[in-house]
């Protein structure tokens, strides 16, 4: 019996210990988001006057100034995030269509062959830094410097092969016979794809959509080198707020809340199949 | 000596009642069956005794311990699984000496007993394969062997046949009874199949919904089954139940078929205290095929007649279909030639074999 | 399987995805690979196709680099450190959540949010919480040494900076190792657990002997693309610790962002990309052969 209760104890004590180490900090970013000025420097967790000050002065920026008499001009946190929403929306719908598309050829066909396949996984293997020199020059010429359009195409690029491999994955666990039979009453090959295997795969499409969204959501280097003022992202503008701008503590928590809210929603929601999504499929 | 005591074995999964107070002893050396069909509990009171399963009510006593309480790997038991469950990353060898070095056996003592083992049950030139890449009946003798070499007090096997071709099956069967009588293991054994049960079991516990109905030798279960539902689940093919009424002819008891003009008439019989009680009320007969006789001449003592609807031919034995009222009665002759469907028949019953029921299943004489 | 694709399910499958590729990734890399033999300085105004040959010069001044060389072994270190403690630590945490006990759902939940964070919210994270104001110092350390834990400033000295970044990588990524192992441990069959149990194993000499084993190609997939993350660490060094103090927590990826976008030499950074890019596709291609040639599944 009490062999039982010792590992029961411990079991506990290492998962408690190993959620406070996963909680800790996030509390303390979200107790400092609310934390007015005076407080932004103290030991202790919960502000005693709680304000939501903070969250103001990321979207007001200008008010800054005044209240801290630092020189801390950045821009408000308005079009950082509306630009983030456009760009990593439209890049998620691409990489999922086109994912979508190519999962379906190689899942029946073997076509693109495997060796097309590996080549779209290198293209998430390898350091962004590896290959976002000469994007900037290529850019830079064809104009898309600090472009949506630009940020949409290379976005796509690098997280299509999610696509891919998440709904291939999907795809080969629909029964060929299904499609036979439709083909054999008579539908084309395309009407095939869209009314029979398309919408079992349905989950797939959002298990892959929310995911690759999830992670361009989070593209800090190509952005960074990519953007200046119009198609700047959310994550560009934290490491903005970072370091260079006087210690503002307390926006820079709020900001991060604000940028966490989407992606936690998004993995609350795809919980049961993140293992999935981040192995390419291999792990079921 | 009893090896194996189960006492009023209860096991609830939510509403469902698995196993309903099941009690029955296993004696040392024993070769002891559990048999029904599926869903009737044998597997879960397998299980419970294992240790896999904790009961709600009652006791498990192995050799003389009370193990209810105890985790399967302190009672002195080993299972082999109907899929086998082979450790498929493992070879042969270590599968076999897994049990014994989980007991910190010597290693010397291990390939002793290991070697032995092989020899045994045909697997010597396989010790040193990867046990997920072999096939069934390797994969079976693995699970048979490393639970029979740590020695256990009984071994328990669930339904370990299923997953065999037809004609390995008898194989096995005839090895696993002969290796039991030589090692002298007792031995529990699960399964649905009648024809097993009734060929290897010293005994066997019939069960159905999470009773036992019957305990008793293959022969006692044969000849003598205390309920509608033992005598129609054991014998192949199925023993002929016929809906019947006990009524009293001059002075005389005899059985008027339901639905028909046939009478049985049962003499002047000793049981007449027992039937006594029953009069008028109904009754089912129970006639098993290969008990009933059939000529093409009236001879005395045949019962009625009747047409031949229907001959199935089961190599030297033909199951001959019988019209009667609504339905069949069957008849299980050797080889005739001179049968044939559309034959008018005579059929006697002979009275010696005749199982009467109770309507609500109950048995009465032989 | 059918064996003649219908030309309309060949071109989609295939047009979309090469446009794409080509139209973004392969010409750029194409165009890297002819910049790095290039001399360009683009201050001077003129255009890379303006620019001199210079041969191998930039290859070699790489390998002279001591910047980068450093940057290379550092970031290295980093991997192999990170992996393995995330490693251990997810091995650990899967072992003793394989079994039911209240409140499993929600930890489950709970522990694997961090995966889900943008890495700059992690740096930002880490960034607060090592401050010299921030929690680390004032109340943990403090309980462990005392007053003088006020004295640790976090991102100035070169080790504690470093070990910053490994806090803070090891802390979003250990739930990934946790997940992978987490539903290989998962799905072992009950049944060869159960046979374990019968013949008298413990729990512990299951885990060891029976689901370990059973998940060894799971482990390697964990590592390997953990470790290929880990590579690329960028977030969290730009934000938390700018490279410094100095360039000691200068990873790969930052020092090529710098030498392209900082110092604007961009075809010293095309080399450097490129000779990173080899070295990782020679590992990639290595083990994968490897992992084929011993009969391991992908």
């Amino acid at each position: 019996m009490s062999q039982k209760f010792i590992s029961k104890l411990t079991r506990y004590l290492v998962i408690i210990v190993f959620l406070s180490w996963v909680l800790i900090p996030v509390l303390w970013m979200v107790t400092l988001a609310f934390k007015s000025y005076p407080e932004w420097r103290v030991a202790y967790f919960f502000p005693k006057e709680p304000t939501f000050m903070n969250f103001i002065l990321i979207f007001e920026p200008k008010q800054i100034v005044g209240m801290m008499g630092a020189t801390a001009l950045v821009d408000p946190v308005t079009l950082p995030f509306i630009n983030s929403l456009l760009v990593v929306g439209t890049s998620t719908v691409l990489s999922v269509m086109i994912g979508f598309f190519t999962a379906y050829g190689a899942s029946r066909y073997n076509s693109p062959g495997p060796f097309s396949l590996f080549f779209t996984l290198l293209t998430r293997m390898l350091p962004p830094a590896t290959f976002v020199t000469p994007i900037m020059v290529y850019y830079s010429n064809l104009k898309l410097l600090d472009s949506h359009l630009g940020l949409v195409m290379l976005y796509s690029a690098v997280t299509v092969t999610y696509g891919i491999w998440i709904l291939k994955g999907f795809i080969d666990q629909v029964p060929i016979e299904w499609e036979q039979a439709a083909l054999l009453e008579g539908a084309s090959h395309l009407r095939v794809v869209f009314r029979v295997t398309l919408p079992i795969v349905k989950s797939g499409l959002v298990v892959s959509g929310l995911f690759i969204f999830l992670l361009n959501w989070a593209e800090l280097l190509f952005a960074l080198v990519l953007t200046n003022v119009q198609a700047v992202t959310l994550p560009v503008h934290i490491s903005k707020y970072v370091g260079a701008v006087g210690q503002l503590y307390g926006p820079q928590a709020a900001l991060g809340i604000l940028s966490s809210l989407i992606p936690v929603i998004i993995g609350y929601l795809i919980q049961k199949h993140l293992v999935t999504a981040f192995t390419f499929g291999m792990v079921r | 000596m009893n090896k194996l005591i189960v006492e009023n074995l209860t096991k609830r999964f939510g509403d469902l009642v698995a196993v309903k107070n099941v009690s029955f002893n296993v004696k040392e050396g024993e070769f002891f069956s559990l048999l029904g069909p599926s869903g009737c509990g044998k597997t879960t009171t397998l299980r419970c005794i294992a240790g896999l399963e904790t009961p709600d009510e009652g006791r498990i006593i192995i050799k003389d311990r009370d193990v209810t309480r105890l985790p399967p790997q302190e009672r002195g038991v080993s299972l082999v699984f109907q899929e086998f469950a082979v450790f498929p990353h493992m070879t042969v060898y270590e599968n076999l000496a897994f049990g014994l070095k989980v007991r910190k056996t010597p290693k010397e003592e291990i390939k002793k007993k290991v070697l032995e083992i092989a020899e045994i049950l045909n697997l010597k030139e396989s010790l040193s394969k990867i046990a997920g890449r072999l096939g069934l009946s390797e994969k079976q003798r693995i699970a048979l062997g490393r639970s029979i070499i740590v020695e256990p007090e009984i071994l328990l096997l669930d339904e370990p046949l299923t997953l065999v071709d037809a004609k390995v099956k008898e194989a096995m069967r005839r090895e696993l009874r002969r290796l039991q009588r030589d090692l002298k293991i007792t031995i529990l054994y699960v399964t649905h199949d009648q024809l097993e049960a009734m060929m290897m079991s010293d005994r066997i516990a019939v069960m159905d919904a999470g009773r036992i109905l019957q305990i008793g030798t293959p022969t006692e279960i044969y000849e003598d089954p205390k309920k509608v539902f033992v005598a129609r689940f054991i014998g192949s093919p199925t023993i002929n139940l016929l809906e019947s009424k006990l009524i009293t002819e001059k002075d005389e008891y005899a059985l008027l078929i339901k639905d028909t003009e046939v009478k049985i008439h049962l003499g002047n019989t000793s049981e007449r205290n027992v039937l006594s009680k029953h009069s008028g009320r109904e009754l089912i007969v129970g006639i098993r095929p290969e008990d009933i006789d059939i000529s093409k001449e009236l001879e005395p003592g045949y019962h009625f007649s009747s047409t031949i609807e229907f001959i199935e031919m089961m190599g030297e034995r033909m199951e001959v279909y019988l019209k009667l009222n609504e339905g069949y009665i069957r008849a299980l002759t050797p080889l005739r030639t001179d049968l044939k469907e559309g034959n008018r028949v005579y059929v006697r019953i002979p009275l010696s074999k005749i199982l009467l029921f109770e309507a609500g299943t109950e048995e009465r004489i032989l | 399987m059918r064996n003649s694709p219908p030309k309309i399910i060949t071109y989609l499958a295939n047009l979309p995805l090469n446009l794409l590729l080509y139209a973004t990734l392969i010409i750029p890399f194409a165009l890297m690979i002819y910049l790095a033999f290039l001399a360009w300085n683009p201050a001077a105004g003129i255009n890379w196709w303006e620019a001199p040959f210079t041969g191998v010069n930039n290859f070699i001044r790489a390998f002279l680099d001591s910047r980068f060389l450093a940057a290379l072994g550092r970031t290295t270190a980093f991997v192999v450190i990170v992996v393995t403690i995330e490693f251990f630590l997810g091995l650990a945490l899967a072992y003793f959540m394989l079994e039911e006990f209240k409140g499993k759902k929600i930890s489950l939940s709970l522990i694997i949010y961090p995966l889900m964070l943008p890495w700059v919210v992690v740096a930002l994270i880490f960034y607060l919480f090592f401050q010299d104001y921030g929690p680390m110092n004032n109340v943990f350390l403090k309980l462990i040494i005392g007053e003088s834990a006020q004295n640790i400033h976090w991102f100035l000295s070169s080790t504690t900076a470093f070990i910053s970044l490994i806090i803070a990588d090891v802390w979003q990524w250990t739930p990934f190792i946790f997940l992978v192992m987490y539903s290989g441990l998962s799905a072992v069959s009950k049944r060869l657990i159960e046979a374990a149990q019968v013949l008298g194993a413990s729990s512990r000499t299951i885990f060891w002997r029976i689901q370990l084993p059973l998940i060894k190609p799971l482990i390697l997939i964990a590592i390997v693309l953990r470790a290929l993350e880990a590579f690329k660490v960028f977030d969290i060094a730009y934000v938390m610790t700018g490279g410094g103090p100095g360039t000691s927590t200068e990873t790969i990826s930052l020092y090529i962002y710098r030498v392209a976008i900082e110092y604007h030499d961009i075809s010293y950074a095309a080399a450097l990309s490129l000779i990173v890019l080899v070295i990782l596709v020679i590992i990639i291609r290595a083990f994968i052969w490897y992992s084929f040639e011993r009969g391991v599944k992908r």
